[in-house]
């Protein structure tokens, strides 16, 4: 079960998945994601604080995002991820990648 | 324990749920609850994607005191055990670490063909149990 809602704060759009992303969740936050970038917003933060389980699927959604991103020259960065899904995410080595740390 | 469930999407988190209860019911700890629902949701997964028409995908959850042993069958060409074995790849590349997941998370893992053009992915996992308090279970 994934909700995923979404924050404008002037030139910053907050996409902030709450749940587990997974195979049959994955589709919700790739199409916030991929509006949030269309929109006319310069940065796309991700807070992922809300999350309790990622895999693959969901990694493969959040590295995309951040092409997506970049192709339309915007910024993006992933943050608030701990326990088991921070854990995945260094695991799989795209953490600092999608924090944006070098 | 051994089931049939439909080659759809939505038995990724039916599959990982369901070995969360079975396993909660035996004490293990989060942690190791946390690694083995990674486990079965990329074994699941890859079975929807890439198993074969309307055939059903074939979950086995087998639990001792030691160990937990999954099997995810699904009607597929093969898959090559060596995949599981790879690296991670580079940050830059968006696919391909279902696979060395499985090989990271588990103590062991086997691919199976035990019928033509059938594959399973056989999934073995330690498991650690919460301290017994005095007078428990």
């Amino acid at each position: 079960m994934l909700t995923v809602s979404t924050r404008r704060d002037v030139e910053r759009i907050m996409v902030v998945p709450a749940g587990e992303i997974d195979l049959a969740s994955v589709d919700t936050l790739a199409a916030e994601l991929a509006a949030a970038i269309d929109s006319d917003a310069s940065c796309i933060q991700v807070d992922l604080s809300a999350v309790t389980f990622v895999d693959s699927v969901g990694i493969h959604a959040l590295l995309k995002g951040r092409r997506l991103a970049e192709e339309s020259a915007k910024a993006y960065a992933v943050n608030g991820a701990d326990g088991v899904v921070r854990e995945v995410l260094e695991l799989t080595g795209v953490w600092n990648h999608l924090t944006g740390q070098p | 324990m051994t089931l049939s469930v439909p080659r759809q999407i939505a038995s990724v988190p039916l599959l990982r749920q369901l070995l969360d209860v079975v396993l909660r019911h035996r004490d293990v700890t989060a942690r190791c609850r946390a690694g083995l629902a990674v486990l079965i949701s990329e074994a699941s997964a890859n079975a929807v994607r890439h198993g074969h028409g309307d055939r059903p995908i074939e979950a086995s959850i087998d639990v001792d005191d030691e160990q937990c042993v999954i099997e995810i069958g699904n009607c597929n060409g093969h898959l090559d055990q060596s995949r599981l074995l790879a690296g991670m790849p580079t940050p830059d590349q968006e696919s391909g670490r279902g696979l060395p997941l499985i090989g990271t998370l588990a103590d062991a893992v086997h691919v199976l063909h035990p019928r033509p053009a059938w594959v399973v992915v056989r999934i073995t996992k330690r498991l650690e149990h919460e301290p017994v308090e005095a007078g428990g279970r």
